[in-house]
């Protein structure tokens, strides 16, 4: 996945859409955007910057995983089989970009109420379990493009075949000088960014 | 979502009702529950994407929260912080004791009732207004008057751009110049189609500069950011035009020769020199040397310099009186109010000119059209100050003398020109000229448009406008008048106020002051939360949120981007209403039966909504709300594209045509660059509030820009130091969207969602660190609300910014009022003409505070004003 | 000629009886039958439907029959039976932000 920080304009959507997708818990956020600021008054920059699971080419959260939950597709995305992972976190303190999330107990938005939302999604969710983005698995195999890329309201999202040099995304990491974040713990993320 | 073992699986075209951009929806509903709300790719709106909360939709639709059950007061005192006592009755009781409080109020004098609406409620507000004026009132309120909406800026869109907003030409602008318009970053119009075209137009190297005090989500993806001093716009606006003019003698001389009002002749008294037959504003031709008037055949050219005699008299052309005006407003003039330097200034303006490309064409649809591919944004960061109608109209000449207005490249009007869809021909709308040549718009959502000039009357209005006829929107004068009716010679009080989902209490000015004006009101709240507004009604209609009502329109003038194509959509009920909710329109239908007024109801309807035979509704009979709206879009789409059309297909669209896009090369309608009868108008103002007896400043009313300083750049009390201005973010919708778990979830991630934005270096020398709670302390309302700090580089000196409309203190609304979930910035904003521009009726929205760091860490749970326990005396105002 | 005169909107302080039949000669226009109204309902009357120089006031519609009319001049036929309708809206504002 490609993200342009010169069209993110950090509204959070992605980080919602994700949400109402996924239906994820309350307090789990599988994707966030932080604000990053440099420079000195009047001279500033700050760029937001969407983070999730990066899903590394070499993950170092598999490496610790003591159940063989955390795995890799053969497409590459690392995922958890929720059925095996047995809450350890071992696979939180791994992760370089903090993101895995774990469930400690089961909760709805409201207090004493559960939406009809809820009712139908957190089936998916189980208490006592690490959970991340998977980019959208499910929606992949249905022939569509993960959420956050579907509705990026900048398009700053792009999806595509990274170990396909002809594919949109490695063309534009390499007309736009795409980087990835913390390449120097050799994980080899598959997000790449642009710069802003 | 999975959806296996479904009996049901739809996915349901309907539109988004969480802002005014109106964004197409495909709501997925499985088995009766909605799991998801997406972007309908079908629409040009949006264009498939929503922002975050279109998405998060769904916990407003199921918020346990919402009001589900109509409600009755049994507390007769009424406060801010006074709990009503809600207790449950039925509908039918609700609508009897409405319906008898209707009709006494028609029978002694139907002013006295009140409809305060919301600019998000803009399907329901409209046929509200409908049932307002067949009752026989002129009096309505869209509360965003505080710090949410344009007013002066709206009445530029009429007066120069045909349209109630504008938009830069996102397809070709190179340069746009942006002073607090949150264009392309998730606030303003078309929100989420903007954002995309605006990040593709930063791809293709459109420069983007930012003025502004803050680096705002806008700012942020700007090329430059360059902060100035709040309410200083004009200045800087002023500025650039004397280099324009002044220094690098750039403008576009055939666009002002033929599309505005720079030739005409100007008299020593201000105002036009007229022809002594046809009484038409004259010209001088420079080539005959003589006047004639501005529409004859004979012209030859038209002189735009100069001095002339005309029979006698002295005269000039506009553009030479404004040039000369100019004058003084020096770089160096501005750099001290501003704080930015004179260098800079006159940089922007040589880059604008140069981008501006003067004389330059480009063919679009087979037509060359004059390229000038930039343009000058602003909208509430510009325009909320004490001199709003000034500040806009310097703001508005940049792109005027360069001839960008509504030509490719430039500053569009959005949706100034229809020809309609091609089958129909319908709905149609053209600018046109009047009889001194200038611009009346094709369409207004108001009646009437700005121009022409309207009379000044004795205000019959609780706002004023009756008075002051500038005012294109929501008057900052309401809260004033509705006090204290007397002073003003409005001949009644407001009795009963119709109020439709605007919690007006956080999003105007000081709610104290506010509520002061509402608390003797019979307040009946169609309701989807019990608000801080709901503490002061008397009973509160469980209302249908967007996803559980159909529409008569879900469109109006600006929801369509200014480019791309026509898009009209449908909004239905995705799931019938939960509980007892009902659509208001539904109940004011129901209402109107009641109080016996079909007949003028449905004539106002037949006339409004132009119902065409045979969908004419016929008084004899009495029609469902679904066959009123059925009736609408077959008269206006044809007899095939009824409501069951659009149920079905969501959206009709068709591509628009460039003359509609880029109306103003071929429209003979020429626009003021000198508003010649503002000086008129206001001597008209002052006469007659001299004979009301109140004292009115109406020497704004000019036909030229100046900039003038604001309350708070007056302001010398000691320890006051700071300018707190206010923003907007796209996680939350002004005060409506607050109880939003989701919402609530990523505003947490954000530190300025609910922080108070303040310079590093500023807040440190005071001590205060990065989320150290602060005490914000406001010199003109004397209120005091607390917040965290959130340090950052990217905001003057001078400044705190605050975001939204947090700070809630309704008990009823548990995930907004926490402690940390934002400010009320209200709280700061004092209620007064003195705090009003009088020409247009603009709430000045910047004041001086005093920052602290809060010493009592105890008192941190509270982020309101501490003096809101102390509102116990409001209640000695309510006689009970 | 027998003239039915109804009157919308922004005018019901004032015309407490929104509709009126009024008597006049078959040749009349859209200014003599409001006068005829003022004369009966007050100069207020006339001070909420026309402007100043004596225009319709730019909130104002009327409507002949069913056609709508900006003339004050505009003379009304008699249809049929030497019976006509005239009805008058003044409107206010709808929107505002």
């Amino acid at each position: 996945m490609v993200i342009d920080l010169k069209k993110c304009i950090g509204c959070t959507g992605c980080a919602l859409v994700c949400k109402a997708e996924n239906a994820t818990p309350p307090g789990i956020l599988w994707l966030r955007v932080v604000k990053h600021e440099t420079g000195k008054y009047p001279q500033v920059r700050r760029v937001s910057v969407p983070l999730q699971c990066m899903h590394c080419a070499e993950p170092p959260c598999m490496e610790v995983c003591p159940t063989g939950a955390t795995f890799q597709h053969p497409n590459g995305i690392v995922d958890i089989d929720a059925e095996l992972c047995v809450g350890c976190r071992y696979c939180m303190m791994a992760c370089p970009y903090d993101q895995r999330f774990f469930l400690s107990a089961e909760r709805t938005y409201f207090p004493g109420h559960t939406t009809p939302f809820e009712q139908a999604g957190y089936q998916r969710h189980q208490a006592g379990v690490v959970s991340k983005c998977n980019f959208c698995t499910p929606r992949l195999q249905r022939g569509l493009e993960p959420a956050c890329v579907a509705n990026c309201m900048s398009r700053a999202r792009t999806f595509g075949d990274l170990d396909d040099s002809n594919s949109e995304v490695s063309k534009l990491i390499r007309d736009r000088a795409g980087y990835q974040l913390h390449p120097e713990l050799g994980t080899n993320p598959s997000i790449y960014y642009l710069p802003p | 979502m999975q959806t296996e073992n479904a009996q049901e699986d739809l996915w349901i075209p309907t539109t988004c009702g969480l802002c005014y951009s109106v964004c197409a929806l495909k709501v997925h509903r499985v088995n009766g529950t909605v799991i998801k709300i997406e972007g309908n790719p079908e629409s040009a709106t949006n264009r498939g994407r929503l922002c975050p909360r279109g998405v998060s939709g769904i916990m407003l639709l199921y918020d346990p929260n919402r009001v589900n059950v109509p409600l009755k007061r049994t507390n007769p005192n009424k406060g801010l912080d006074v709990d009503p006592g809600w207790k449950e009755i039925t509908w039918e009781e609700a609508i009897d004791t409405v319906a008898e409080r209707l009709r006494k109020i028609r029978r002694e004098d139907p002013r006295k009732l009140l409809m305060t609406g919301t600019v998000t409620t803009q399907d329901e507000v409209p046929f509200s207004r409908f049932f307002t004026m067949a009752f026989g009132t002129p009096n309505g309120w869209n509360s965003g008057a505080g710090n949410h909406c344009g007013t002066a800026e709206h009445l530029y869109g009429a007066l120069l751009h045909a349209s109630w907003a504008k938009q830069p030409d996102s397809d070709h602008c190179r340069y746009l110049l942006n002073f607090g318009s949150g264009v392309g970053s998730g606030s303003y119009y078309t929100v989420t189609g903007m954002a995309q075209r605006i990040a593709e137009a930063r791809l293709r190297g459109m420069k983007h500069v930012a003025v502004d005090p803050f680096l705002s989500p806008s700012a942020e993806k700007a090329d430059e950011w360059i902060p100035i001093r709040p309410g200083t716009d004009a200045a800087f606006a002023l500025a650039m035009l004397n280099v324009l003019l002044h220094e690098l003698n750039v403008y576009d001389a055939e666009y002002l020769k033929h599309h505005t009002n720079g030739p005409y002749l100007i008299g020593a008294d201000g105002s036009y020199l007229r022809d002594e037959t046809e009484k038409v504003p004259l010209i001088w031709d420079p080539v005959d040397a003589a006047a004639k008037p501005f529409h004859s055949p004979e012209i030859k050219d038209f002189a735009l310099d100069g001095v002339y005699a005309v029979d006698g008299q002295r005269a000039r052309p506009a553009f030479a009186v404004l040039k000369e005006h100019l004058a003084p407003f020096t770089a160096e003039w501005a750099e001290p109010i501003t704080t930015i330097p004179a260098a800079t200034i006159r940089r922007v303006a040589k880059e604008f000119a140069e981008e501006a490309r003067i004389g330059s064409t480009v063919v679009i649809d087979g037509k060359a059209l004059p390229y000038r591919p930039v343009a000058v944004m602003y909208f509430k960061g510009a325009q909320g100050h004490k001199n709003a109608l000034l500040n806009c109209m310097a703001l508005e000449l940049l792109t005027e003398i360069v001839g960008a207005s509504n030509v490719p490249g430039g500053l569009l009007g959005m949706n100034s020109c229809s020809v309609g869809e091609p089958e129909t021909g319908q709905p149609a709308w053209i600018p046109k000229a009047d009889r001194d040549g200038l611009m009346i718009t094709g369409y207004w959502p108001s009646f009437p448009p700005p121009y022409p000039p309207k009379e000044v009357r004795a205000t019959e209005t609780i706002d004023l406008r009756g008075l002051i006829p500038t005012c294109p929107g929501s008057s900052g004068a309401l809260p004033v008048v509705m006090a204290d009716p007397k002073r003003f010679a409005v001949p009644y009080q407001i009795e009963m106020n119709l109020h439709l989902g605007s919690n007006y209490l956080m999003t105007f000015a000081d709610p104290e002051a506010v509520a002061r004006a509402f608390q003797n009101v019979f307040q009946v709240s169609f309701a989807l939360f019990l608000d801080e507004s709901t503490y002061l009604s008397d009973i509160v209609l469980p209302a249908a949120s967007y996803l559980e009502r159909l529409s008569h329109t879900a469109d109006w003038m600006s929801s369509n981007a200014a480019v791309g194509e026509w898009c009209y959509h449908v909004r239905q009920p995705v799931v019938d209403p939960i509980a007892q909710r009902r659509s208001v329109c539904e109940v004011l239908l129901e209402l109107v039966e009641r109080l016996e007024m079909r007949e003028e109801f449905y004539a106002f309807i037949n006339l409004l909504l132009k119902l065409k035979e045979p969908h004419m509704l016929d008084p004899t009979r009495c029609y469902s709300w679904s066959e009123i709206v059925d009736r609408r879009y077959k008269s206006v789409f044809g007899e095939a594209r009824g409501l069951e059309w659009f149920k079905k297909h969501g959206v009709l669209k068709w591509p628009k045509q460039a003359e509609e896009v880029y109306w103003k090369p071929s429209s003979s309608a020429r626009v003021p660059i000198y508003f010649e009868w503002f000086k008129t108008l206001g001597e008209k103002v002052k006469a007659q509030a001299d004979e009301i007896g109140i004292e009115l400043d109406t020497s704004a009313f000019q036909p030229l820009p100046e900039w003038r300083p604001c309350r708070a750049h007056e302001e010398n009390s000691p320890g006051y130091d700071f300018y707190a201005i206010y923003y907007k973010l796209p996680m939350q919708t002004f005060s409506g969207t607050y109880d939003n778990p989701w919402l609530d979830e990523v505003c947490q991630t954000n530190p300025f969602a609910y922080g108070v934005a303040i310079n590093a270096s500023a807040a440190r020398q005071r001590g205060i660190e990065e989320g150290d709670w602060i005490e914000i302390t406001s010199v003109a309302t004397g209120h005091t609300v607390r917040g965290q700090a959130a340090l950052t580089e990217g905001i003057h000196p001078e400044v705190i910014a605050i975001a939204g409309c947090g700070g809630h203190w309704s008990k009823y609304l548990p995930i907004a009022n926490q402690d940390g979930k934002g400010l009320c910035f209200e709280w700061l904003i004092p209620v007064g003409l003195d705090n009003v521009d009088i020409p247009s009726l603009t709430q000045d929205t910047c004041v001086k505070v005093k920052v602290v760091k809060a010493t009592d860490r105890g008192s941190k749970r509270s982020s309101r004003s501490s003096r809101l326990n102390d509102l116990n005396h409001l209640n000695d105002l309510n006689p009970g | 000629m027998r003239i039915e005169v109804s009157f919308y909107g922004f005018v019901r302080d004032l015309v407490t009886t929104p509709k009126l039949v009024i008597d006049t000669s078959d040749q009349t226009t859209v200014r003599e039958v409001l006068d005829s109204v003022v004369k009966r309902h007050g100069e207020r009357l006339r001070e909420r439907l026309l402007s100043a120089t004596g225009e319709l006031a730019a909130n104002v519609q009327v409507f002949v029959g069913e056609q709508p009319t900006t003339s004050l001049d505009q003379s009304i036929d008699h249809a049929h039976d030497h019976c006509a309708e005239v009805k008058v809206f003044v409107l206010s504002a709808t929107a505002g932000g």
